[in-house]
C-alpha cells in the first residue's frame, strides 16, 4: 500500500530494548503490551491523548506516559492503585471517568493494572501508526446485520407483527403494558396526515369507519401510500436531510446573488421517487453518482445529482481557497452525516474525537468532491441551447453598443460644457449675487441652457464643500462683489477645472492600461471555480485578486471632478446627484439634434425587439459532473487551506471498508463511494431510524444523523436491527417499510398515558403509547388551504413565494438559503444550508399571532365560512358540524355546539362565521394530531 | 423534557381567575403555579438562571458595519503623522489589496475626561462621555474580508452556519419580556452583506433568531410580522380568543392524556394577544419626549439607537443597530468620508449612554460598538479605486468600545504599533469579546453549550478567555 496508505498497518513486534522504568523487557511483556496494551491505548485513548493532549496528556509514547498530564504521572510503575490511569477508568462518576463517554470492559482494566505491576513495559519501537481496529470496526452502528428472530412474548394477541413483539417484549420484561388502541376516527386522522401532510376528508373518514372488513385498514395505508401527496410529505422529509436550497448565502456583490432556477427538477424528482418507491440503494446512487452509472434509465436519475449540484456554493471573491474549502466541507459533512449517520465533517481539523474517522479519511472523501464540478445540462438538444446563446449574446451586444454609444455622447456633451464653465458662474452670479436673477431669466439672457444653468446655482449656492477651489468664489458671494468680479473668478476656476479634467482622463488611460495588461498576464479567472457563477471578470474597472498599483487623482482634484463630472455629495443631505456636467438617458437626449435622436430610437427599438424575440431559457438541471482536475488533496493541517500536509489518495471511510481501503481511481470516485454507502448496513439502518422517527416523532436512536460514539445508543437495538434486515431483505423498498410499520399494533396505539409506564418512562422511550405531534410548518399551512377549499393539488412545478395568492402546497414554497420565507421561519423550518436530522418543535407568540392577525389565517376563514354555508345550507347547526368533520375529523359535541351558538348569536351574519372559523382554525385540535 | 405532573398543574391553572380567557401575563400563570410548590414548565423563552451572578443582563450591539479605521478615531498615532507618505518600516504587506505608503489621520485628536483617553475630532460627544467607556485597542480577528469578519464579528466562526451571538444569549438566558422577541436587530434597511445569516438561529431552535426590524418604518404596528389585525376590533378578537381557550379546554377534558404542550400552546396565544398592545408602543418613538428625540438627531441610526435603548428597557436581552446596509464605513477611496458617518452616530451614541445612565440602566446593560475589523495605517493604491485617499481592510489590530455593564470605563487597553497597524500588547481576539460578554451576564461561555451532530458547540468555539483587566 506505501506511505500513502492512511493509516499503516502495525508491522510487528520490534526487539525491545527500553521500558518505562528503565529495565530490560522480555519479548514476553512486549508481546502483552503490543497485542493488549498499545491496541488498548490506540483505540481508547488517541482521539483526546495524542495531538489534542486533552487535560495535557499524550498517551503516545513511553516518555509522554512518565510526563503524565496537568494532574501529574498518570502512571506509577508497579503500583497499579496508585496510578491516576488506573484510577480513572475505575472512576464511578461518568463526567470523570476515563475514556470519555463510555467505559473499559474488567478485563481491559485488568490488562492495564497488570502491566502496571510489570513496571509498565514499554518497547522502544518506532511509534507506529495502527489503523482502525477490529474493535472498532466492530462498533454496533458498522456490524453487518444480525439477522434478528421476534422474541416470544405473553401477550401473543397483541402482537400483529415482528415489529410488535420486540416492542411487547421490552415492556413486558419492565412489567408494563402498552396504551388502549387509537380509535378508528384517530387511526384515519393520524395515517393520512403521516403519509401525505393533509387530513382527512369527511368522506374518507365515513368510508373507512363504515368499513368493517378485517382488511380495512391495510387498505387504508395502501391507498394512502399509493398517492401521489405521498412523495410531497416523505420527499420534504429527505429533503430536510439534503439541505434543500434555491440559493446561497452570498456576498457584497450583487451579481454574487443567483438563485438556482432550477433546483426545483430536483425537488420533483425526490417526490417522484418516493412516489414511485426507487430502492433506496438506488436512490442513494443516484444522488451522488447519476451520471456514472451503467444503467439504462440513466438519464431519468440525472435530476437527483442535483444534492451535489445545489450547492451551497460560497462566495469566493474573498477567499477562493477557502470558499472551496467549504463547499467540500459541507459535501462531506452532507454525505457522511445524511447518509451514513456519521459526523465525518469533525475530521476536518484534527482526527474525530471520539469516532474512528482520521482526518486523512476526511480528505480521502473531500477529494471526491474536489474533482467534481458544478454541470448545467441541458434538457434540450443542442441546437436549442446554441440558438439560445446567439440570441442572448445578441441583445447583449446590442445593449452593450447602445450604451457605449451613449455615454460616448455623454462625455462629449460633458466636454462642450466644460468650455462653457465660466458663462455658466457668469450667469449663477446673476442669480446667486446682487442681481438676484431668476433662473430662467438669467438662462435666456446669456443663452445658456436652463437645466445645466439650475445645476450650476445648486452647485455654487453657498454650502460645506471638502475642496478649496470654490473658495473664492464662496467669498465674493459672502462679501459681494461685481458681475466683473465674479466673471474674474470663474474663468481662473474654468481653467483650474480643464486642467483637473485634463488629469483625470491621462489618469484614467493610465489605469486602462495597468489594468489591461495585469488581465493578460492573468490569463484564466484568478481562481478556479468549480461552481461556475462566481467570475466576476467583466467590469473594466475591476480587477479583482491583482494587485496592480493604479494611480489616483489627489483628493481635491478628484473631488472637483467628481462633483462636476461624476456624481456630487450634497453633503448637507447626505445623498448624492449627477455631476454638473452629467447627463444620461432623456436627460442627454435632449442636447441631441434630430438625427441623433432618431439613431437612438431606432437602436433602442432595435434592442427591444430582440429581447422580446428572447424566449424563455431552456429548461437545464443544475447538478455535477466529473472535473476535468480530478486529483487527491492533501491534509489541511488544523483546517486550513494554506497548510497542507501530506496527500491523500481518494477512498471510503476506513472504518466501514472491510480490509484496508481501496483507492478510488480514474475517475472522481463519486461512484465508488456511491456503492460503498449503498452496501453498508450503516446506511440501511440510518434510513429505517428516520423513516420511523417520523412515524413516532422520536427514532429508534435518538440522534438520526449520529450512529457514531457521541450518537445516542438504539433504545430498541434489536428491532433496528430486524427491520435493517427487513429492509434490505425487501429490494430497499420504503412503502413496505411504511407498511411494516403502520400495521404494527405499535403505531395503532393510542395518545392514552398510562399512569404505571410514566413513572419510569415519561418521555415514551419504550414506545408504549403513541406521541402526540403538532404539524410542521408546511402542514399548517397546507391544513389551512385544505379545509378551506383552497388549495391546489397540482404535483411538481416552479417554487413560487408564499403570498396570499400561491394556494400551492407548501412544498413547492421557494427555499432560500440568504432569506428563509419568513412563514417558513416562524414554525421551526430548518436551517437550509445544513443537513437537518429532526425539526425542533418550538411554541410562541410569534406564532400566536399568526393564528390571530395574519392574512393567510383570515382569508382561510372567510372561505371556510364561504364553504360551509355553500355546502351545509342554510342551518346552522348543520354548518358547524360540517366545520368540526371538515377540520377535526369527527363529529361536533353537545357543549361545542353550545358554544358555536353562543358565539354566533341570533343573527349570524357572513362576518360571524368567518371569526367562528378562524377560532376553529386556531384551536389545538387543529395544529396536533393524535 | 421531563414530564411534569400535569393533574396538578391544571388544577393550579384552573383556580387563577375562572379560566384562561381571564389571564394575561404568562408571569401570573408562573407565579401561581411556583405558589403550588409545582415545578413551573418552563417555556424556551423563559429566564433562565445564569452560570454566577450576572453583572449585566442585557446587550446593544452596535455594528459599525463596513470596517471603522482605529487611527482616525480611537488609535491616534502621533507617529503616523510624522512618517505620513514614507512607506511602513518592515517592508510592504498587503490585506486585501497591495497597499501604498504611511497615510496621516486627516482629523486631529483631544484627551477628553478625567481618563484623558485621547479621541478623534469626529467623535466629540463620544469623547466628552469617555469616562463611561472602556476602548479596547488591541482586538485581532482572522481574515481582512467582509463576509468571513461578519461571521466571525457576529457568530464566532468565521464561516456560515452558526448561531448569532444574540441566538446563543437568548438560548442562554431566556428573555424578561415574553410578549417581545429576546433578540431584535435593527437597521434602516435588510442589511445586505451576508444579511440574515449574521442573526440567525442556525442549529439552536428558530425561536432564537433575531427579529429584523427596519428603523425606516414610522408605523409601530408594521414593524413586526401580524401584529394588527386589520379586520377585527379588539373586543371581537377578545370574545374569539375566549372561544378557542373554551374548546381547547374542553378538548384537553377529552383526551386520554393531560400533555404540557396543549397548555403551552393556549399561554402563547395569550401572550400573542398582549403582543399587540405592548409591542407597538416600544417601538413608537414618540412616546420619547421631544427633547430627548432630538438627542438622538435625525438620522436612521440615531433612532436605531433610541429604539435600542427602549427595547432594552422593556426586557429584551439583545438588541444588534446596524448603521446601515451595505458596507457603509468601508472606504478604500476616501477615509474623510468617515467624518459624515461620524456626524450620524456620535451624536446617538452618546445620547444612548446618557439615557441608559438617567434610567438605571447603564449597569446592567453593555453597550458594545464594533466593526468587523478595522483599516490599514498606510493608503490604497491598487484595486477598482478612483481615488487614493482611503485605506484598506485590516484585522491585525482595531478597535472596539465597551460601555456599562460592568466594563470599566475610561480605560483604554491594549496597543497597537507606532502605527496602529498590528496589536502588539494585551491582544484581544474575538472569542474573547464574547467569552468576556457572556461572562458579565453571568454565563461561563465554556459551558454554554448545545448539543449537534454529537458534538457540544460554544460561541467561542475552543478558544475565548474572559479579559479581566477591562472589568470592574
Amino acid at each position: 500500500m506505501g506511505s500513502s496508505a492512511p493509516f499503516l498497518k502495525a508491522i510487528g513486534v520490534l526487539c525491545c530494548a527500553a521500558v518505562a522504568n528503565g529495565a530490560t523487557i522480555s519479548p514476553e511483556q512486549s508481546e502483552f503490551f503490543e497485542s493488549r496494551i498499545r491496541p488498548l491505548f490506540v483505540s481508547k485513548c488517541h482521539s483526546c491523548h495524542t495531538e489534542s493532549k486533552l487535560g495535557g496528556l499524550r498517551l503516545d509514547t513511553a516518555a509522554n506516559l512518565l510526563a503524565g498530564g496537568k494532574s501529574g504521572p498518570v502512571v506509577i510503575p508497579g503500583k497499579p492503585a496508585e496510578s491516576i490511569l488506573i484510577q480513572r477508568v475505575k472512576e464511578k462518576d461518568p463526567e470523570r471517568r476515563m475514556p470519555m463517554g463510555g467505559s473499559l470492559s474488567a478485563a481491559e482494566i485488568q490488562d492495564l493494572e497488570k502491566w502496571i505491576a510489570l513496571g509498565a513495559p514499554w518497547p522502544s519501537a518506532a511509534p507506529k501508526e495502527i489503523g482502525p481496529t477490529l474493535g472498532q470496526k466492530e462498533f454496533w452502528s458498522f456490524r453487518p446485520i444480525q439477522k434478528m428472530k421476534p422474541p416470544k412474548v405473553a401477550d401473543a394477541g397483541w402482537v400483529r407483527n415482528p415489529i410488535d413483539a420486540f416492542i411487547l417484549d421490552k415492556l413486558e420484561s419492565k412489567g408494563k403494558k402498552p396504551a388502549r388502541p387509537a380509535t378508528k376516527l384517530e387511526l384515519i386522522r393520524r395515517a393520512t396526515f403521516d403519509l401525505t401532510g393533509l387530513p382527512p376528508t369527511p368522506k374518507e373518514i365515513d368510508e373507512f369507519v363504515a368499513d368493517a372488513a378485517p382488511q380495512a385498514y391495510a387498505k387504508l395505508i395502501d391507498r394512502l401510500l399509493a398517492s401521489p401527496h405521498y412523495g410531497e410529505r416523505w420527499g420534504r422529509h429527505w429533503l430536510d436531510v439534503a439541505r434543500y436550497g434555491e440559493d446561497d448565502v452570498r456576498g457584497a456583490v450583487p451579481a454574487g446573488y443567483e438563485p438556482y432556477e432550477n433546483a426545483f427538477r430536483y425537488r420533483d424528482w425526490v417526490i417522484q421517487a418516493f412516489n414511485q418507491d426507487m430502492p433506496y440503494d438506488l436512490f442513494v446512487k443516484a444522488q451522488l453518482a447519476a451520471d456514472l452509472l451503467d444503467r439504462p434509465d440513466r438519464q431519468k436519475l440525472l435530476p437527483g445529482l442535483g444534492l451535489l449540484g445545489l450547492g451551497p456554493w460560497y462566495f469566493d471573491l474573498a477567499d477562493a481557497a477557502q470558499a472551496r474549502a467549504n463547499e467540500r466541507h459541507d459535501r462531506v459533512d452532507l454525505v457522511t452525516r445524511g447518509f451514513l449517520g456519521l459526523t465525518g465533517g469533525c475530521a476536518r481539523c484534527h482526527d474525530h474525537k471520539y469516532d474512528p474517522i482520521s482526518i486523512k479519511d476526511y480528505y480521502a472523501i473531500a477529494g471526491v468532491f474536489a474533482s467534481t464540478d458544478y454541470r448545467e445540462y441541458p434538457l434540450v438538444p443542442e441546437a436549442v441551447v446554441q440558438d439560445y446563446k446567439a440570441q442572448e449574446k445578441q441583445v447583449k451586444d446590442k445593449e452593450a453598443a447602445l450604451k457605449e454609444y451613449l455615454n460616448a455622447q455623454s462625455q462629449e456633451l460633458a466636454s462642450i460644457l466644460s468650455f462653457k464653465s465660466a458663462r455658466y458662474m457668469a450667469a449663477a452670479w446673476q442669480v446667486l449675487g446682487p442681481p438676484k436673477a431668476d433662473v430662467a431669466a438669467a438662462a435666456a439672457a446669456e443663452k445658456l441652457d436652463k437645466e445645466t444653468l439650475e445645476r450650476w446655482v445648486s452647485y455654487l449656492a453657498p454650502q460645506q464643500r471638502e475642496h478649496a477651489y470654490l473658495k473664492e468664489w464662496d467669498a465674493l458671494l459672502r462679501k459681494g462683489g461685481t458681475a466683473a468680479d465674479a466673471y474674474e473668478v470663474a474663468a481662473r476656476f474654468q481653467n483650474q477645472l480643464l486642467s483637473v479634467l485634463g488629469e483625470k482622463k491621462a489618469v484614467d488611460s493610465f489605469n486602462q492600461r495597468v489594468l489591461s495588461e495585469a488581465k493578460e498576464k492573468r490569463g484564466a479567472p484568478f481562481a478556479y471555480l468549480p461552481n461556475g457563477f462566481a467570475l466576476y471578470d467583466g467590469d473594466t474597472d475591476n480587477c479583482f485578486g491583482v494587485s496592480v498599483v493604479v494611480k489616483s487623482l489627489d483628493r481635491e482634484k478628484y473631488l472637483l471632478w467628481s462633483d462636476i463630472a461624476g456624481e456630487r455629495q450634497v453633503l448637507n443631505r447626505g445623498k448624492k446627484e449627477p455631476g454638473v456636467f452629467v447627463y444620461k438617458d432623456e436627460h442627454l437626449e435632449r442636447f441631441l439634434g434630430d438625427e441623433w435622436k432618431d439613431y437612438i430610437l431606432g437602436r433602442k427599438a432595435d434592442l427591444e425587439a430582440a429581447k422580446k424575440a428572447l424566449p424563455a431559457r431552456y429548461p437545464y438541471l443544475q447538478i455535477v459532473g466529473e472535473s476535468s482536475r480530478i486529483g487527491n488533496l492533501k491534509v489541511h493541517l488544523r483546517g486550513s487551506p494554506y497548510n497542507l500536509g501530506e496527500e491523500v489518495p481518494r477512498h471510503f471511510l476506513s472504518v466501514l471498508e472491510p480490509s484496508d481501503p481501496q483507492q478510488f481511481q480514474p475517475g472522481s470516485g463519486r461512484l465508488e463511494l456511491a456503492e460503498r454507502i449503498a452496501a453498508h448496513p450503516l446506511t440501511a439502518r440510518v434510513m429505517v431510524n428516520r423513516i420511523w422517527q417520523h412515524h413516532f416523532g422520536r427514532g429508534i436512536v435518538g440522534t438520526p444523523s449520529n450512529f457514531g460514539r457521541m450518537g445516542d445508543k438504539p433504545s430498541e437495538p434489536e428491532l433496528l436491527e430486524y427491520l435493517a434486515g427487513r429492509f434490505i431483505e425487501s429490494g430497499f423498498s420504503i412503502k413496505q417499510l411504511h407498511r411494516d410499520i403502520m400495521l404494527s399494533s405499535t403505531y395503532q396505539l393510542s395518545t392514552q398515558l398510562v399512569k404505571a409506564n410514566i413513572e419510569q418512562d415519561p418521555d415514551n422511550r419504550l414506545f408504549w403509547r403513541a406521541n402526540r405531534q403538532r404539524l410542521d410548518a408546511e402542514t399548517i399551512r397546507d391544513t389551512l388551504l385544505f379545509v378551506a377549499g383552497d388549495l391546489d393539488l397540482s404535483i411538481g412545478g416552479p417554487s413560487r413565494e408564499l403570498d396570499l395568492k400561491n394556494a400551492r402546497r407548501s412544498v413547492y414554497a421557494k427555499v432560500s438559503r440568504f432569506r428563509l420565507e419568513p412563514y417558513l421561519a416562524l414554525f421551526d423550518f430548518p436551517d437550509p444550508g445544513m443537513t437537518n436530522e429532526v425539526r425542533n418543535v418550538t411554541n410562541v407568540p410569534l406564532q400566536g399571532l399568526f393564528f390571530l392577525n395574519s392574512p393567510q389565517v383570515s382569508q382561510a376563514a372567510e372561505h371556510l365560512a364561504e364553504r360551509l354555508a355553500r355546502e351545509a345550507g342554510s342551518d346552522d347547526t348543520a354548518r358547524i358540524r360540517l366545520a368540526y368533520r371538515l377540520l377535526y375529523g369527527r363529529e361536533v359535541t353537545d357543549r361545542e355546539l353550545e358554544f358555536g351558538r353562543a358565539f354566533l348569536g341570533n343573527n349570524t351574519t357572513p362576518a360571524a362565521w368567518r371569526e367562528y372559523g378562524q377560532a376553529l382554525l386556531s384551536a389545538n385540535e387543529l395544529v396536533f394530531v393524535n | 423534557m421531563s414530564f411534569r405532573a400535569p393533574q396538578t398543574r391544571r388544577e393550579a391553572l384552573r383556580t387563577i381567575g375562572g379560566g384562561f380567557g381571564m389571564l394575561g401575563l404568562a408571569s401570573s400563570i408562573s407565579s401561581a403555579l411556583a405558589a403550588t410548590g409545582e415545578p413551573v414548565m418552563r417555556s424556551a423563552l423563559d429566564v433562565r438562571p445564569t452560570h454566577f451572578p450576572a453583572k449585566a443582563k442585557h446587550v446593544i450591539f452596535l455594528f459599525m458595519n463596513g470596517g471603522i479605521s482605529q487611527v482616525d478615531t480611537f488609535d491616534p498615532k502621533p507617529m503616523l503623522t510624522k512618517y505620513d507618505g514614507h512607506p511602513m518600516p518592515g517592508g510592504s504587506f498587503t490585506t486585501e489589496a497591495k497597499t501604498g505608503n504611511l497615510m496621516r489621520s486627516p482629523f486631529t485628536f483631544k484627551k477628553y475626561g478625567q481618563s484623558g483617553i485621547e479621541v478623534s475630532e469626529i467623535f466629540p460627544k463620544i469623547g466628552e462621555s469617555i469616562d463611561d467607556i472602556c476602548v479596547i485597542r488591541s482586538v485581532q480577528t482572522e481574515v481582512p474580508n467582509h463576509e468571513p469578519s461578519l461571521f466571525m464579528m457576529n457568530t464566532g466562526v468565521f464561516q456560515p452556519g452558526r448561531p448569532a451571538m444574540g441566538a446563543w444569549l437568548t438560548y442562554g438566558l431566556g428573555t424578561e419580556n415574553q410578549n417581545l422577541p429576546g433578540f431584535v436587530v435593527l437597521c434602516p434597511e435588510m442589511p445586505n452583506v451576508v444579511g440574515p445569516p449574521l442573526w440567525n438561529s442556525s442549529f439552536l431552535p428558530a425561536i432564537y433568531q433575531g427579529t429584523y426590524v427596519s428603523t425606516k418604518e414610522k408605523d409601530p404596528k408594521k414593524l413586526i410580522q401580524f401584529l394588527k389585525n386589520t379586520e377585527m376590533d379588539g373586543v371581537t378578537q377578545r370574545r374569539q380568543l375566549d372561544l378557542v381557550n373554551q374548546l381547547n379546554r374542553l378538548n384537553m377534558d377529552g383526551q386520554a392524556d393531560a400533555d404540557p404542550q396543549l397548555e403551552a400552546r393556549i399561554q402563547s396565544m395569550e401572550i400573542a394577544y398582549r403582543m399587540q398592545t405592548e409591542a407597538p408602543q416600544v417601538f413608537d418613538l414618540s412616546k420619547e419626549s421631544p427633547k430627548t428625540q432630538e438627542r438622538y438627531g435625525t438620522s436612521d441610526f440615531g433612532r436605531g439607537c433610541l429604539m435600542a435603548l427602549r427595547l432594552v428597557e422593556k426586557g429584551v436581552r439583545t438588541v444588534q443597530v446596524y448603521f446601515d446596509k451595505g458596507n457603509p464605513w468601508d472606504h478604500h477611496e476616501d477615509i474623510q468620508v468617515h467624518r459624515q458617518l461620524a456626524n450620524q452616530s456620535d451624536q446617538p451614541i452618546a445620547a444612548l449612554i446618557q439615557d441608559l445612565k438617567s434610567r438605571g440602566l447603564f449597569d446592567e446593560t453593555i453597550v458594545f460598538m464594533a466593526s468587523e475589523f478595522g483599516r490599514t495605517p498606510v493608503n490604497q493604491t491598487s484595486g477598482n479605486i478612483k481615488l487614493q485617499a482611503g485605506r484598506d481592510h485590516n484585522h491585525l489590530g482595531f478597535s472596539v468600545l465597551l460601555a456599562g455593564g460592568g466594563f470599566k470605563g475610561g480605560l483604554a487597553y491594549g496597543q497597537t504599533d507606532d502605527f496602529g497597524f498590528r496589536a502588539i500588547e494585551n491582544k484581544v481576539q474575538v472569542h474573547d469579546l464574547h467569552a468576556t460578554i457572556l461572562h458579565q451576564l453571568g454565563i461561563d461561555h465554556e459551558k454554554l453549550t448545545y448539543r449537534y451532530s454529537g458534538r457540544d458547540f460554544r460561541l467561542t468555539d475552543v478558544a475565548g478567555r474572559v479579559v479581566k483587566d477591562v472589568l470592574v
